[in-house]
Order: structure tokens, then sequence, then C-alpha cells
């Protein structure tokens, strides 16, 4: 049943994400998006990390969806009307990312380490949120501050950004 | 499994890398960024089923926290671009220098 839903969802978030990077407006693109983020939030979930699943939804789809569709918002007038208009040169495009799959797809399917790990995949490892919040708040906890200073300076850079006007 | 799931990741990933190289709103180059990192994210994850950590699960977190960090500065240029130079091409973007 897992299985069957996990390959389901991530089948699902591909085609999401050629649908978000063949749509030619951007509210389109940004609602496929969040469908993508919801999908892979679902393979977290399904294959064992829920709370990364959890999160994935709550802070990252949640927040970040948000702030794309205000950014949508605030610039509703402007956008283009057709696909052709949205790209620059999509042929160059698609053969580096089409070059990119075939590589890294030959490289990991040859590798012996992937391999070996592919054999060792299992679905009975599932931590639990507790494990994860006594290591994140005792061993990881350098990066935890460093990570609320990152969150942080952002506020900061993007509030010197928004009252930049023209000449300054 | 294991490979459905490593190839659906490096298809989302190629997906990203295509929108990021061949798109010319600003918006849809961020979304394309997001995607890659969103194939990474599975690919650690998948891995880390095989050794039996929970240690992707933690650098996941860190990675959606310099996600979220890129998201905002991309869009305040996005935003400040569209203000100031009244377009929202990323080829105009290296007028914000003047």
């Amino acid at each position: 049943m897992l299985t069957s839903l996990t390959v389901i969802f991530s089948i699902l978030s591909v085609i999401s994400a050629i649908m978000c990077a063949l749509s030619s407006k951007i509210i389109r693109t940004t609602f496929f998006f969040g469908v993508t983020l919801f999908l892979i939030s679902f393979v977290f979930i399904t294959i064992g990390s829920t709370m990364l699943g959890i999160i994935q939804i709550l802070l990252y789809t949640g927040g970040t969806l948000i702030l794309f569709l205000f950014a949508v918002i605030l610039t509703a007038d402007w956008d283009y009307n057709e696909l052709s208009q949205t790209f620059s040169s999509p042929i160059k495009a698609l053969i580096i990312s089409f070059v990119f799959f075939l590589v890294s797809s030959y490289v990991l399917t040859k590798s012996k380490t992937m391999q070996e790990l592919s054999e060792r995949f299992s679905w009975e490892f599932v931590p639990s949120s507790e494990s994860i919040s006594t290591s994140l708040f005792t061993d990881w906890y350098p990066l935890l501050e460093i990570a609320s200073i990152l969150l942080l300076g952002t506020i900061i850079g993007c509030l010197v950004l928004l009252k930049l006007r023209k000449g300054e | 499994m294991f490979w459905i799931l490593i190839f659906s990741a490096l298809l989302i990933s190629s997906l990203g890398l295509f929108m990021l190289l061949s798109k010319k709103h600003i918006l849809s180059i961020l979304i394309g960024i997001e995607l890659i990192l969103n194939g990474i994210n599975l690919i650690f994850i998948v891995v880390a089923k095989t050794q039996s950590s929970f240690l992707a699960d933690i650098m996941i977190m860190f990675i959606l926290v310099i996600t979220a960090c890129e998201v905002a500065i991309g869009l305040a240029i996005f935003i400040l671009n569209q203000r100031l130079n009244k377009t929202i091409d990323i080829g105009e973007l290296d007028s914000l220098r003047d």
C-alpha cells in the first residue's frame, strides 16, 4: 500500500514539475510549484520521514508559496501572454538539462556504492521527532544558531533592498 | 523503489535546471532553483533511508532555511527591479546598478 502510494506521489510530482516548467502564466507556474512541493512532502511522509514532511508542508510550502503569491499579486499586470515569450533560449536549456539527467543517471546507476545502497533501502526505519529534536538541540546547535542569524540577516537585507529608491 | 525515487528526484532537478536556464521571468527562475533543491532533498532522504540515519532529516531542515532566505532575497530583488525598471525580465536586472 505504502509502496504504491510512494510511486504514485513521485510520478505525480514529476508530472507537476513538468507542468510547472511548461506553463506560460506565472500564476499557473506558482500553482504547479505548490502542488509539486505538496507531493514531495507526501513522498517524505510515505517513506517514513513524517516530521520532515510536515515541516515541508507547514514552513516551506506554506511560507515560500505565500511569498511567491505575494510577489505575483504585487506584479499582477506584468506577465507574458504566450509560452514562447517566457523562454529566452529553450533548445540550449533543454539540451543541457537532458545531458545533466542522462549523465547523472548513468553515473548513479553504474556506481557500485549506489547499487549496494539500493539493496539496503528499508521502510522499517522511522526516525522519531524526539530523537531528531534532541540531536538538533545537542549535536547541531551551532548550526541552528547560524540558521537563526542567517534568517535575521535575510529580514534586514530584504527591508534594506525594498527601501531603495531610484538613484540611491 | 529506491531507483524510482532517485530517478524522480533527478527528473525534478533536471526540470528545475531547464527552468533556471531557459525562463525570462525572475519568479520562474527562482522556482527552478527551488525544484533543483527539492530534487536534491529527495535524493538525500532516500540515501539516508539505506543507512537508517536521521541525519538527512536534520540537513534538509537547514537546506529549507537556506532556501527560504534565498527566496526572500530573490523576491525582494524581483520587486525592486519591477518597481525601478518596470520589467520582470532577468535580462534587465543589471540596470539595477545604475
